[in-house]
């Protein structure tokens, strides 16, 4: 049903947008208008373009002696490198160009190659005549160089800014693993995944999306690997993009995902270079933004948001053990509050008499019905995580103070709350966080089950569980149904689902990507050291 | 096409919504509005009127909330009693005098008066089998004299009488001298034919000062629902040896050889067999044992690990086991005529034929039936120390 709604309303969406876009069509850069020949218009022009930005340098300037050529570079202070600016651009064009270019008796045609081509020391230089797209290469960063009687400028990718250094990423913690993230520019990004695959395969095709923002955005993927059809679609719905600007990822996500009203996410975002780098080995194509350390892979699977990279990292027992304790976790942490409120209000014989009796006593004189109580205690939890995540940190441990002994013991001391309920409360936070990737969707499902369960008990579960399941299944990610390989169910694919098989046994990528190439290892790598070896070794 | 689509939808959810509001709240009840029955006796009053005694618990008492410390020295329990024409007119009118509904599926003993007993107990358990809420779970047991006074005792240990007498009947294991049936069990001994059932005996003894204290001491024995009389320690025994129920205990043997004093043997494991034979007209019984156990103490000197003591111990053991037997055979099977032990289902089983018209004078053709005890008993090992000597 949602789906069908979901369809009506992308299509509709798509019919506006085409519309607005052939309103807008070119509304910022109308493409096609030349570098002037002259430098005094292009300098007009340039400064019109920049009218009010005071961040824009003009530098004007004069080329070798005797007969002169003007010139003068434009670039964006504070995103260009000046060292290179001064050693590498200016300097070569004010002073060395003396040596090498003659005085005169050279036409000015002659001017632009001896300087472009031997006069910037500067690897990246683009000789670009679409004036637009030179105030696009100045805006992202580069440099433009124009020189009278020239009809195209000479952009200089000389940029240079304050990044943020290749840090830890806070969201995904490993104990064994790299440590390295992804940061906020897009050419370092790009460069980490470079660094881990060392393949001409790995294709990144750029693209802007944003009319004002001009966002970069590249697409990676495996070629050869990745489903070619997957990749097409992805490049399909990023061009379908029209908006004013591309901030994060998130505003890309909404525009590409399949089932834009369902709690759960159908794009999968990732902050660490090794984890987009496994995915892509998978058959995955990441999507980077300039300006975000998140990084969206698609097709996403339910089941990847219990995969961690550490499971591939760290022996295989231990990794399956705790891929089970993650499924656990993801059960206790939508329906626990739910169970507790059935239990103690639809199906106290279902409850063991000891227990009964301790649940019974915590909640002897507690004032509201224990679905209230869960409710109640759901909010204030959801409360002081917002709170703790949006304070600065030396607050955040008073948030935390009060939240642990005020909220818990306190309430329960005074009889408002029930001490189980703390624990069940308590129980489900904690469970949320080991299942970090869906926690958004947990809270949603949580109040959802708990609403049923106070209506109509373990039935209400029942029917909540069933429709989950039922919705989870049809799902789709880039053509590829959310819930497998687990419905529809591929065996194949289990090995890296309800266990972390060993690397020598997962001879296959998994099936339900979809793609022609199977094989990713020689099979049969199984370590088997000989039983003489190893005799000989003790016994000599 | 656009709307009936939508409104299909819409109906959907209307029903959705409607599905979650209906249900209504018959059923949810807050954990603090229940009191939850622990155990209940059932007695009969003057004038056919039925007393029903409930023992409550005050979870409260057993553990407040906040504070870790005891209740105070108060009872965890509250005890009701409420009379009526019959048993459920009795438990509704605990609406007169108790403060919140009686919850019943934590009821773990049914507990009932001797002289009800008498009188046939089967109108008693209509009610129980019947509502939803008692579980067939409960462990049914006959008091000596009124089963309201074991209801309103205390129990020593446990904070909760009812779980005193849940515990007492679990240990049952230990000794095979009392045993422990659940309602549920009750109900297929009385509804099986040529079957009589049997009960759990439980009694108030002295404990000095005044004080009482709850015990388990004999069998009663049912003639169909009306309780015929007691079977002692050894006799019970006698009873589980024939059902195979024997899980352990200890059997007292005199010292083999020139030795004085006394042997402990303990039971490790036992299984019975019934074997029904119908010869020439005669029934037969063949009560097959097959009992093993260990020497658990000897308080008498000698090595009794050599060979021929050793299987005097066994033959001596077999003996006792034998007496045990005979002894309850005596008791059920001739003086009453009951047939707590499943013959008449065994005889069923190999004979359904002959069956048909042995049943309806089964209860004449049983204390005809010849029964035949073949008794295996076998002694495996005699702990940490072989031998005791004396001192020297």
């Amino acid at each position: 049903m949602f789906g069908k709604i979901a369809r009506k309303i992308k299509v509709y969406l798509h019919k506006r947008q085409a519309e607005s876009q052939s309103l807008s069509s070119g509304s910022h850069y109308p493409p096609g208008k030349p570098v002037s020949v002259s430098l005094t218009a292009n300098l007009d022009r340039v400064r019109a373009v920049f009218s009010d930005c005071a961040d824009i340098v003009i530098r004007e300037f004069k080329i070798g002696i005797g007969e002169q050529v003007r010139a003068f570079v434009v670039f964006v202070d504070g995103m260009v490198d000046k060292t290179l600016l001064h050693q590498n651009l200016l300097k070569p064009l004010m002073l060395d160009a003396r040596i090498s270019i003659p005085n005169q008796g050279l036409n000015r045609q002659r001017v632009q190659e001896m300087i472009r081509d031997s006069t910037l020391t500067i690897a990246d230089v683009k000789e670009i005549a679409d004036f637009d797209r030179v105030m696009e290469g100045v805006l992202s960063g580069d440099t433009a160089v124009f020189i009278d009687g020239y009809s195209a400028a000479l952009l200089a990718g000389i940029r240079g800014w304050e990044t943020r250094g290749v840090e830890q990423p806070d969201t995904e913690m490993v104990v064994r693993g790299p440590r390295e993230g992804f940061t906020e520019t897009l050419r370092t990004n790009t460069s980490l995944l470079r660094r881990k695959i060392k393949n001409s395969n790995l294709k990144i095709e750029t693209m802007k999306i944003g009319r004002q923002t001009r966002t970069d955005v590249a697409v990676a993927y495996l070629k050869g690997v990745a489903n070619d059809k997957v990749v097409e679609e992805v490049r399909r719905r990023l061009k379908d993009i029209d908006i004013d600007g591309v901030l994060e990822s998130g505003y890309l996500e909404e525009y590409i995902e399949d089932a834009p009203f369902s709690p759960f996410a159908t794009v999968g975002n990732t902050e660490k270079p090794d984890v987009v780098a496994a995915k892509l080995l998978e058959g995955r194509v990441a999507i980077l933004v300039d300006g975000t350390p998140f990084v969206l892979t698609v097709p996403c699977l339910f089941i990847e948001s219990f995969l961690v990279a550490e499971d591939y990292y760290s022996r295989p027992y231990y990794a399956t053990l705790i891929r089970w304790i993650r499924f656990l976790a993801f059960l206790l942490t939508i329906a626990s509050p739910a169970a507790y409120v059935t239990l103690t209000t639809f199906h106290q014989e279902m409850i063991p008499t000891p227990l009964f009796l301790t649940v019974a006593a915590a909640r002897e004189g507690i004032p509201f019905p224990a679905v209230v109580e869960a409710l109640m205690m759901g909010i204030i939890f959801e409360i002081l995580r917002e709170a703790g995540v949006r304070l600065p940190r030396p607050v955040g441990q008073a948030i935390s103070i009060v939240g642990a002994l005020v909220i818990g013991e306190m309430a329960v001391a005074a009889g408002l709350i029930g001490s189980s309920m703390v624990i069940v409360v308590a129980l489900t936070a904690i469970a949320g966080f080991v299942v970090s990737a869906q926690s958004d969707a947990a809270s949603i499902i949580r109040l959802i089950l708990l609403a049923l369960a106070g209506a109509m008990g373990q039935f209400g579960i029942m029917v909540g569980l069933l429709g989950l399941l039922i919705h989870l299944c049809s799902l789709r990610s880039f053509g590829v149904p959310f819930f497998s390989p687990l419905g529809p169910l591929t065996v194949q694919d289990l090995k890296d689902v309800l266990v972390r098989a060993p690397w020598w046994a997962m001879v296959r990528r998994p099936r339900t990507l979809g793609w022609h190439n199977p094989v990713r290892q020689t099979p049969g790598q199984k370590p088997d050291p000989p039983a003489d070896a190893a005799k000989e070794q003790f016994h000599e | 096409m656009k709307y009936p689509k939508l409104v299909a939808a819409m109906v959907i959810g209307l029903l959705v919504l409607v599905s979650l509001v209906i249900t209504g709240c018959w059923n949810r009840r807050e954990i603090d509005t229940l009191a939850t029955v622990m155990a209940a006796g059932i007695d009969g009053g003057p004038g056919g009127r039925i007393s029903v005694t409930v023992q409550v618990a005050k979870p409260g008492e057993i553990k407040p909330p906040g504070q870790g410390g005891g209740g105070g020295g108060q009872p965890a329990v509250a005890v009701f009693t409420s009379t009526g024409a019959t048993v459920f007119d009795a438990v509704r009118n605990f609406a007169l005098q108790a403060e919140r509904k009686l919850f019943w599926p934590h009821c773990k003993a049914l507990v009932i008066g001797e002289e009800t007993a008498r009188a046939g107990i089967s109108p008693l358990l209509d009610f129980i089998d019947r509502d939803h809420e008692p579980r067939e779970l409960m462990w049914v047991l006959i008091a000596r004299g009124q089963a309201k006074d074991i209801i309103s005792a205390e129990g020593e240990l446990e904070k909760i009488t009812a779980e005193s007498i849940e515990k007492l009947v679990k240990a049952r294991i230990a000794t095979s001298k009392v045993v422990g049936i659940r309602l549920y069990e009750f109900r297929k001994m009385l509804g099986g034919t040529g079957r009589d059932p049997f009960a759990t005996g439980i009694e108030l003894v002295g404990a000095g000062e005044g004080k009482k204290r709850l015990k388990l001491t004999e069998t009663a024995v049912f003639r169909k629902d009306r309780l015929m009389g007691w079977l002692d320690s050894d006799e019970t025994r006698g009873l589980m040896w024939i059902l195979g129920e024997v899980r352990s205990g200890i059997i007292v043997v005199p010292a083999p050889g020139p030795a004085e004093g006394k042997v402990s043997l303990e039971i490790i494991r036992a299984s019975s067999k019934l074997k029904p034979e119908i010869k020439d007209g005669y029934l037969t019984m063949t009560i097959e044992i097959e009992e093993e156990g260990n020497l658990g103490e000897q308080m008498a000197f000698g090595d009794f690990t050599k060979p021929e003591l050793w299987t005097s111990l066994e033959k001596r053991k077999a003996e006792v086991i034998e007496r045990e037997i005979r002894a309850v055979l005596k008791k059920a099977q001739e003086e009453w005529a009951v047939d707590i032990f499943g013959f008449g289902e065994a005889f069923r089983r190999k004979y359904p034929r002959e069956w048909r018209e042995m049943k309806d004078n089964w209860r004449d053709l049983l204390p005809t039936v010849a029964v035949e005890v073949k008794i295996t008993a076998k002694l495996r090992r005699v702990g940490l120390i072989t031998k005791y000597n004396p001192p020297k």
